[in-house]
């Protein structure tokens, strides 16, 4: 069963786009709010090693399927490395342009008002 | 033994040095200031006074006074414009202090400094400009290191009166602060084997300096390699511009007989990392051989020239995650020697010590890795 850790206040987290970065067992772990709810991330880029959720969330754009259509997805999931751009899906850990780089994600609890992260 | 052979040993050899703290030292041999006006413009001399009044403008940006501009392409590193505290980019001004601090915390030693938008001045039309940004600038940097002895300048030139260059190298070799020439290598309206140069070469080495050639990205310009009609994005320019003016530059130097008329003279490429160095050498000494009846100016082949007076720095090593041991291929291709680590920072695309060193470790001999870490860039730069 993997440890929980607490990381924050859920009041420290209201708003949407807003994140904490602490370490949970040797390893820095990023929680961030967005509208669909909590998501926990690995601070650490697997290009080079950069402190990835330091960098800004972002919306994406992408190719509609009848690829003529390019659209920006405004919701923002996508977290991006400042040190080299490199973008990961918050939710899922994927590499927004290359699915087959990912970083490690964790299970995000909330109970009695604080924020646990499973790791 | 061949390399394919003994890169067996060298790994069990290199167990023991497991980490790049391990390495002699570490020079970044392609890092930068990000200059802006408002540092150097109190340097101009009063023989330049209207450029030095012209930039003494607010907000004034030596990218701005580029001649054609970036229009129509998409802009560059967007990524490092989100956050206005962001440490890299393009959208700051960088200082001694500033880069001084990015090198302690990626743990590089030393780092050999060029500027930024000043290594586009060749694609400036006015000379008089041109004239008056490199004196203050140059004037800035020898009074701005002073103070850090981990950084070390680069003379900034252009190529637009190479007489007058020449000048300007021999009044300010004497100074300390600079280690080097700093040419950014692009938009050439003659290349760089024309005869025209000579008198920069000439004094580079009569001073005794290497000449650092630094390919520049996502300017306008009239000439190869900087005419980029039809690239529509920053990401695809970058992409080809790089590696592309130095083929066209060191094409032309070979075959111009530069390095055999100045067999004293060390050359630097950097910024467009190493990849495409190997096949460019076979290439030209392919066509040595094959086309001998149009070879005028040298009596040697190619690879010759890349031995004796060519130096490559390693960023962009590109992406090394499906193969590292590739990058070692690279290096014995084109000679372990002739290889300088360079992170260039602080900007977006730089490459982290770690990086090249955790690639290399286990296939070169950790006399080579020394070298290429630290050691070459020691030597010809003469740290």
């Amino acid at each position: 069963m993997p440890e929980r850790y607490q990381v924050a206040a859920a009041s420290d987290l209201k708003q949407p786009g807003s994140r904490v970065i602490s370490e949970c067992g040797g390893v820095e772990i990023a929680v961030f709010r967005t509208q669909t709810g909590y998501h926990a991330v690995a601070n650490h880029c697997v290009h080079q090693g950069g402190p990835l959720c330091e960098g800004g969330l972002s919306g994406v754009t992408r190719l509609d399927d009848d690829r003529k259509t390019l659209r920006y997805h405004s919701e923002k999931r996508a977290i991006v490395c400042p040190w080299h751009g490199w973008t990961f899906d918050i939710e899922t850990g994927r590499n927004i342009a290359d699915p087959d780089y990912s970083v490690p994600t964790y299970s995000v609890e909330i109970e009695d008002g604080m924020v646990f992260v499973r790791v | 033994m061949c390399f394919w052979e003994n890169h067996e040993i060298m790994a069990q050899r290199a167990e023991t040095r497991r980490s790049v703290r391990d390495v002699e030292i570490v020079v970044d041999a392609d890092a930068h200031f990000q200059e802006v006006p408002d540092f150097f413009h109190a340097y101009i001399d009063d023989e330049y006074h209207a450029v030095k009044e012209f930039y003494r403008g607010p907000n004034r940006s030596l990218f701005t006074d580029w001649p054609l501009g970036n229009d129509g392409v998409t802009p560059s590193f967007t990524w490092t414009h989100q956050d206005p505290e962001d440490r890299f980019g393009f959208h700051l001004s960088f200082d001694a202090c500033d880069v001084a601090g990015l090198l302690d915390e990626h743990g590089i030693d030393h780092g050999i400094i060029s500027g930024t938008a000043g290594l586009f001045a060749n694609g400036w039309q006015d000379e008089r400009r041109v004239r008056g940004m490199l004196n203050g600038y140059n004037n800035w940097l020898a009074d701005h290191l002073d103070d850090y002895d981990t950084l070390h300048g680069l003379l900034l030139i252009s190529g637009h009166e190479p007489p007058r260059t020449a000048e300007l190298i021999d009044d300010y070799a004497g100074d300390d602060s600079f280690v080097g020439v700093s040419w950014g290598s692009h938009c050439l309206t003659l290349p760089p084997g024309h005869p025209r140069y000579d008198p920069i070469y000439e004094a580079t080495q009569a001073n005794d300096l290497p000449l650092c050639m630094h390919s520049v990205s996502g300017d306008g310009g009239a000439t190869f390699p900087h005419q980029f009609n039809g690239s529509h994005t920053a990401t695809e320019v970058h992409a080809w511009n790089h590696p592309f003016g130095h083929w066209w530059n060191i094409s032309s130097l070979v075959f111009g007989g530069v390095p055999e008329r100045y067999p004293e003279l060390d050359f630097v490429f950097q910024e467009a990392g190493i990849g495409y160095a190997p096949y460019l050498m076979r290439r030209l000494d392919h066509a040595y051989h094959e086309f001998g009846y149009d070879i005028k100016d040298i009596t040697t082949p190619p690879s010759v020239s890349f031995e004796r007076s060519f130096n490559f720095t390693t960023q962009p090593l590109g992406h090394t995650a499906s193969n590292p041991e590739h990058i070692a291929w690279l290096i014995d291709l084109l000679g372990p020697d002739s290889v300088m680590y360079s992170a260039d920072l602080p900007h977006p695309d730089f490459d982290t010590p770690e990086e090249l060193f955790d690639r290399i470790n286990r296939f070169l001999d950790p006399d080579e890795v020394d070298a290429i870490m630290g050691g070459n860039a020691v030597n010809v730069f003469g740290l």
